[in-house]
């Protein structure tokens, strides 16, 4: 039997990860890619735990077929594959703000 | 005492609520507490002495309290959400209300 608390630690860890991420984001915004790196590495292994339980979950149903599945999983499971597309874009933001600052840098340099 | 709750899409702060509406009419406080996605807090705010988001908006926290200044913008601990703690929700809620 899936519980209530089994599913909602989908969504609470999916959710931490796409927090941190987007974090990362305004952090490398704001220039600081350091914590933006470190951000964006604190939310994978949020995920990483969220796609543990997912796992967990998808077992229960591969040995019992008549595991009931509710709209609250579907749910859960549409947190985590935001929380994905999330981490990563992520790093390809912050990927694009380390150039751009680089570029920044030598603009100035030469000016 | 109005309390409205907020994350992505109102779903899972939904069921959070039903556990808060039962420890307040445990107490016999009196609350009108509900959820809803973000993008509908703007209909649903009207009156609300503080705002509690899901732990996976948190991010949106700053942007939130810019838009509503005179309401308390308050996360709800990642544990608590995840455990559904109503209780302690709704008991932190109580304590940045009284502290308003």
């Amino acid at each position: 039997m899936i519980s209530e608390t089994d599913v909602m630690q989908i969504i609470v860890y999916a959710g931490n990860a796409k927090s941190l991420a987007m974090n990362a984001i305004k952090e490398a915004k704001a220039g600081d890619i350091a914590s933006a790196k470190k951000g964006l590495e604190e939310s994978k292994g949020n995920l990483k735990i969220a796609h543990q339980q997912h796992t967990d979950i998808l077992q229960k149903f591969a040995s019992n077929p008549d595991e009931p599945a509710t709209m609250f999983l579907t749910h859960a499971q549409d947190h985590m594959m935001a929380a994905i597309t999330a981490t990563d874009f992520t790093k390809e933001f912050i990927d694009l703000h380390e150039e751009l600052q680089e570029l920044r840098n030598l603009i100035k340099g030469n000016a | 005492m109005k309390i409205t709750l907020a994350c992505a899409g109102g779903m899972s702060t939904g069921m959070l609520v039903k556990k808060m509406e039962e420890y307040a009419s445990s107490q016999g406080i009196e609350a009108d507490i509900s959820a809803c996605g973000l993008s509908e807090l703007e209909e649903r705010v009207t009156g609300s002495d503080i705002i509690l988001l899901g732990p996976q908006v948190g991010y949106q926290q700053d942007d939130v309290k810019k838009e509503y200044p005179d309401i308390p913008v308050l996360v709800i601990e990642m544990m608590d959400y995840g455990m559904m703690n109503g209780e302690k929700v709704f008991k932190k809620a109580q304590e940045v209300i009284a502290a308003k």
